[in-house]
């Protein structure tokens, strides 16, 4: 690969991202791959990062996957740990808070934002509530399991929920969970995969409190009480809250920033300013950054392979300017769960209908095909890759 | 330009086929493999395999530049 000299890279020589996340460190392995060879300092202040993620809810939790530094970290870069506080996106200057509470300022060509996002809470949660985002995060619900925890009440019924529901259980934990929404994994995979979880979850012992809210969670001296607003009292050693993850943009409130649910971009991850304007040389990717699409509207991708898409393409857009990108692939989301491999390609929209296109006979495989109205939306994959990769490769289609 | 599949890493994302059909091949079980006689990868299927090994989930692709 050709030499990336400061004059074909727009004069570029620092580059500092914020967010030792995925996104992040696919922004520094690119910049790399593609002959950056400038500075780069990546800021975080999580002590244990980097790491990946997806293990946290499955094999972290089920002791059978250590944390470890992940294949995706490019280690040629300062990785300087502590918090930014504030950005001047027009200086390009970051305030940073170490550890020991120092002051520092950092100062780039170029800034990505990497912050990812945080669990949302309840306003109503005791201390002593679970969440699970962080290294940190695994190891505290590991270590209650450890103490003896013998019973969990999970809040959230989504994807993260399902996940360590699934986890727990293979640990032998008693689990309940309890959700507002009617089904589970209702967001990403739609009701029909919903209702199919309800059967395996009760199937594997999972007391399901569906369509109910929650009217107050009570810390006493035996464990919590989880009361619903149907009367019941979930009664468990631990409670843990997965409803969900809000990004991580206030230390940028007042830097001019335009921020609606996530630092607000153009497609392919150009900040914008609050008139709409690209700051130049000003980028964001993964779970913080709002895209806009192409109808206009800004959503985030809460997804593994899209952060990793979108901190390789910022990575590219800071060494060849500004010119945007077209993006490479549908959306794709997997989760593992309760000895079930889903995949979902393209989106389920709420109201979608599944068509079963194939079934196998080994592990119960059904691939469907996702449609909205008449029109295609996408495909669902239950324990069956090799047809999810038939369909990819143009081999199989909807009848 | 050469490219290496870790079987042991690959968990059935499927990804790969989607970017480089011509090079991955996948069997019953959901897994992919490099196909036979395709490790040395034609200058037109390239691309494809770049794609491939930016997408994999499970880092499972290498390539290997000439």
């Amino acid at each position: 690969m050709t030499k990336n000299s400061a004059e074909d890279r727009h004069g570029i020589r620092s580059v500092a991202i914020i967010g030792a996340s995925l996104a992040g460190g696919a922004c520094v392995a690119r910049l790399r791959a593609l002959g950056y060879d400038g500075q780069i300092t990546v800021i975080d202040p999580d002590p244990l990062a980097p790491y990946d993620r997806p293990p946290l809810s499955k094999g972290v939790l089920t002791r059978a996957a250590p944390i470890e530094t992940p294949r995706w970290w490019c280690d040629d870069c300062t990785l300087l740990r502590g918090r930014a506080v504030a950005l001047d996106p027009w200086a390009r200057r970051i305030g940073i808070r170490e550890p020991d509470g120092q002051s520092r300022f950092v100062s780039a060509d170029a800034i990505v934002i990497a912050t990812g996002a945080r669990p949302r809470r309840l306003p109503t949660e005791p201390a002593g509530v679970l969440a699970l985002r962080s290294a940190a995060d695994a190891k505290a619900l590991c270590d209650a399991l450890d103490r003896g925890a013998k019973s969990a009440t999970i809040i959230g019924a989504g994807v993260l929920g399902c996940e360590i529901a699934s986890s727990l259980r293979a640990r032998g934990v008693e689990v309940a969970m309890a959700d507002l929404a009617p089904l589970p994994l209702v967001r990403i995979f739609g009701a029909e995969i919903g209702k199919m979880a309800v059967g395996w979850m009760t199937e594997a012992g999972v007391a399901l409190h569906l369509g109910v809210g929650i009217a107050a969670i009570r810390a006493g001296s035996a464990g919590f009480s989880v009361d619903l607003a149907s009367g019941t009292q979930l009664q468990s050693d631990l409670v843990i809250s997965a409803i969900g993850a809000e990004p991580e943009t206030e230390w940028l409130n007042g830097s001019g920033i335009g921020i609606a649910n996530g630092v607000l971009c153009d497609g392919s991850g150009a900040v914008l300013d609050r008139d709409g304007a690209i700051l130049p040389n000003v980028f964001a990717a993964g779970d913080v950054a709002a895209l806009r699409d192409q109808n206009g509207s800004h959503r985030r991708h809460e997804a593994w392979t899209a952060a990793r898409q979108q901190g390789t393409e910022v990575a590219e857009r800071i060494l060849n300017g500004s010119q945007a990108s077209a993006p490479d692939a549908e959306d794709y989301f997997w989760t593992d769960q309760f000895s079930r491999k889903i995949q979902v390609l393209g989106s389920v929209p709420a109201n979608g209908t599944l068509n079963c296109v194939r079934t196998t006979a080994r592990r119960h495989g059904a691939l469907f095909e996702v449609r909205d109205g008449e029109r295609h939306a996408g495909w669902i994959a239950m324990n069956c890759p090799e047809l999810l990769a038939q369909v990819q490769a143009g081999l199989l289609a909807a009848e | 330009m050469k490219v290496l599949l870790d079987s042991h890493r690959c968990q059935g994302h499927a990804r790969c086929a989607a970017f480089a059909p011509e090079t991955f091949v996948f069997d019953d079980d959901g897994f992919s493999r490099v196909r036979e006689g395709m490790e040395d990868v034609k200058p037109e299927n390239q691309a494809g395999v770049r794609k491939a090994c930016a997408n994999c989930p499970e880092l499972a692709i290498s390539i290997v530049e000439d």
